[in-house]
């Protein structure tokens, strides 16, 4: 936990507001003068390619504020990554209190809030076994005409699937816990409203109390990887139609498109590391206590690694890409199972709106809704 | 007999702003007080108002610039940052205002501090009516604390107004997922402290007042259907003793310099010192009061027909003078109004002063400067045809007879009393 990293279930609405006001003030002010990583926080989609090419190129890493630092390219990421000096957490700061982030702090607000600071929330290593492909498989079946792909397949499919991996059934009072959760992942980075603070504490806890702490992250964080990466995958693919024919004509490709899309379109765009000791990275001298973000996103186009790295295709071979490091097994390997029962059963499945992504997600890019129908439906 | 508590922020503009109406308050028999920032505490008891000091001293413009550190420097210059009304009037833009106004702007201004402070000294002291700056968002949540009426005091266009009613509508048009409102989470902090739930209801008074009492002459303010209060711009300049060339009549025509930021920022830009400045001014055929301060000239001779001041006041001055060269600030823009003087507007980049310069180019009775078109050559031709050309003076006249048709701050009494008086019972 940095500094300001604050548990709000320790604070009353009036510092937790004030708080989260003025992190996201000061986010939007370095936006104003144009620091990409403040853009990005900010939420600026329509934006990010140009945001992700400026910041390439020489040095690999650069100054974000006076004690801020980011990196889009591929191979300074992925050391910094691997480099155990640099860690999710400020071994300086763990033991002293936190303070809620004002006007005259001395310091950077780094990282916003911590909801549950014991666990660990970016990786989880959890497998899958066919039992849940069938649950998945079941749900699909289900699906015709025109539908939410997010609402009414990826979320309830994911919540489920791992539901009975933690042994318990599922039930519309755990999936809406686990909606509450949407931006579990982001609040570390992007400070929330303060009711999506309340909610994503509440429901966590509600989460906690009804599967235990073993299996909390794994209903509350990897459900929303998973689903996320469902809907990142047939977004793709039908934005790409060639290359959903190619899954059409091929349905057990469908593996091999969700790894293009952990690549293309990550359910996990960027991380965020404290350097535990001065050191040095990329010719670049950074200080104990200082904050590393990683562009996941940008490092996973990077031109250097990877060939026409904007274009999305399935058979691709270079595999260095840094998302799989955050994402379970079983995410990827439930997004598979959805993505072939998809295209096996609706083969002419195709976009019916615009998609709409959740506000104050810019590290997830957590999709609220994606509505879709069969052609004809 | 009424008690009236008016706040604002340690701003000595927006302090001079409400000065005209407390007094007419305090004739009428009523009990005033005005609560600021400590380092407000002195200008305001200068005025013969009682002060109450409240939170910590404000330090506008020093403090965030000495603490050095990026964050602070981005931070300085985000409370300094213009308020530019002619950016896209779109989601991203209403919502980047209110971002920054709750977490950095407003927040600054009348911080949790002086909120705390403002809200218990008005639930010992009972006012019936907060009046309170358009920028002093402590004064309705002390009102709210309190039990009573509150208004606000307009010092310029109402932007904020708005921006609220485009905040508003074009929130209601997001989907419900992106629907982010940082005015609702502001409020329901500064809320909770006094023990209140924030309901969406409350908002629009609690950002616009239960009514706004409005200086700026109608040909200024922005269309509205809120519940406008008109007041006649009544200047006061702060104390002055009025030196004695200022009563004897000017041989030529009398000019007056006021250096706004915007001027002043462009003579470092372009390389023009004020001493050349003054020069180019000085070749015309006119007597030159400059407001400079001694650091801004050179040790070169002022020229014979220039006299440079640190202040002046402008009600006293205006009357002798032919045109004022100013920045559009409230006060200033309003004296030249008041007395019918024609106005050369240099815009400063922080609120409607751009605006302002515009409405007196429409009105014919001024000329606007761009800061980026200027120079001192463009300057004294702009200031040659103001001259020559007696409509600018005829039209300057007019806006006065205007200003002199809106209710002055007495008159405006019985209106407060009532309105407070209704609210009282109604609530």
């Amino acid at each position: 936990m940095t500094r300001h990293q604050i548990d709000p279930r320790q604070h009353s609405d009036s510092d937790l507001a004030r708080h989260l006001l003025t992190v996201r003030g000061v986010q939007w002010l370095h936006g104003d003068r144009g620091v990409p990583l403040a853009l990005l926080l900010r939420g600026d989609d329509a934006g990010r390619d140009a945001l992700h090419k400026e910041l390439r190129g020489h040095p690999a890493l650069r100054q974000s504020d006076v004690d801020v630092w980011v990196t889009a390219e591929h191979a300074s990421a992925a050391a910094i990554l691997t480099d155990p000096r640099l860690a999710v957490r400020d071994a300086r700061a763990a033991g002293r209190r936190k303070r809620i982030y004002t006007l005259d702090a001395a310091t950077t607000p780094k990282h916003v809030l911590a909801v549950d600071d014991l666990l660990d929330l970016d990786h989880a290593p959890v497998y899958g076994t066919p039992e849940l492909d069938e649950i998945v498989r079941t749900r699909a079946a289900g699906l015709g005409g025109r539908f939410d792909l997010m609402t009414d397949f990826a979320r309830p499919a994911a919540v489920e699937a791992l539901a009975a991996l933690a042994g318990m059934p599922y039930s519309p009072r755990l999936a809406d816990l686990v909606a509450g959760t949407v931006p579990v992942l982001d609040v570390r980075l992007c400070p929330p409203t303060l009711a999506m603070a309340r909610t994503l504490v509440a429901c966590w806890d509600g989460i906690k109390d009804m599967v235990g702490e073993r299996h909390v992250v794994t209903l509350a964080v990897t459900s929303h990887v998973t689903a996320n990466l469902i809907c990142g995958t047939v977004l793709a693919l039908l934005d790409h139609p060639d290359q959903w024919a190619l899954l059409r004509a091929d349905p057990s490709l469908a593996g091999r498109a969700v790894a293009e899309t952990l690549r293309f379109d990550p359910p996990i765009r960027m991380a965020s590391r404290i350097a535990g000791e001065d050191l040095v990275l990329g010719g670049v001298p950074v200080k104990a206590g200082d904050q590393v973000v990683v562009l996941i996103d940008a490092a996973n186009r990077d031109p250097a690694v990877f060939a026409e790295p904007d274009r999305y295709y399935v058979a691709r071979t270079e595999n260095a890409t840094l998302a799989d490091r955050f994402v379970a097994p079983v995410a990827s390997r439930l997004a598979a199972e959805a993505v072939r029962a998809l295209v096996s059963r609706l083969p002419d499945l195709r976009p019916a709106g615009p998609v709409v992504r959740y506000m104050r997600c810019p590290v997830t890019g957590s999709v609220a809704r994606c509505p879709v129908s069969e052609a004809g439906g | 007999m009424m008690r009236i508590l008016f706040t604002v922020f340690a701003s000595r503009a927006h302090m001079y702003n409400l000065v005209s109406l407390a007094w007419a308050l305090r004739s009428a028999g009523h009990e005033v007080r005005v609560a600021s920032q400590p380092d407000m505490v002195d200008t305001i008891t200068a005025t013969g108002l009682p002060a109450v000091a409240v939170g910590n001293p404000l330090d506008m413009g020093g403090s965030w610039r000495g603490k050095g550190t990026w964050n602070q420097e981005v931070l300085s210059r985000g409370l300094a940052s213009p308020y530019t009304e002619e950016r896209r009037r779109d989601w991203g833009h209403v919502l980047g205002e209110f971002t920054l106004a709750c977490g950095v702007r407003y927040e600054f201004l009348a911080d949790q501090a002086m909120t705390d402070d403002l809200v218990r000294f008005a639930c010992s002291w009972r006012p019936d009516l907060v009046v309170w700056d358009a920028l002093t968002f402590a004064g309705p949540i002390a009102a709210l604390a309190s039990g009573a009426a509150h208004a606000r005091l307009l010092f310029g266009l109402d932007y904020i107004g708005r921006l609220y009613d485009d905040f508003v509508r074009l929130r209601d048009r997001q989907p419900p997922e992106r629907r982010d409102d940082p005015l609702a989470d502001w409020f329901t902090g500064r809320l909770s402290r006094i023990g209140l739930d924030y309901d969406p209801a409350m908002a629009e008074e609690l950002i616009t007042g239960q009514w706004t009492i409005d200086p700026m002459p109608e040909w200024m303010r922005l269309p509205t259907s809120r519940h406008h209060v008109p007041v006649r711009y009544v200047p006061y300049n702060g104390p002055s003793s009025i030196p004695a060339w200022v009563h004897r009549p000017p041989a030529k025509p009398r000019v007056c310099l006021t250096l706004g930021v915007s001027l002043r920022e462009q003579l470092g830009r372009v390389m023009v010192s004020a001493d050349e400045l003054l020069r180019a001014l000085a070749e015309l055929d006119i007597e030159l009061i400059a407001t400079l301060d001694a650091s801004q000239l050179s040790s070169a001779a002022v020229p014979d027909n220039v006299t440079v001041v640190d202040f002046v006041p402008l009600n006293e001055l205006l009357p002798s003078c032919s045109a004022i060269i100013h920045q559009a600030g409230f006060g200033t823009h309003s004296n030249a109004v008041a007395h019918g003087v024609p106005s050369i507007v240099i815009p400063d980049p922080y609120w409607d002063e751009a605006e302002c310069g515009r409405l007196f180019e429409k009105r014919g009775a001024g000329l606007c400067l761009p800061p980026e078109d200027f120079t001192p050559q463009a300057l004294a031709a702009m200031l040659c045809r103001l001259l020559d050309d007696p409509s600018y003076r005829a039209n300057a006249r007019e806006l006065q007879r205007e200003l002199l048709a809106a209710p002055t701050p007495r008159e405006v009494v019985p209106v407060l009393e009532e309105l407070t008086l209704a609210r009282r019972s109604a609530g």
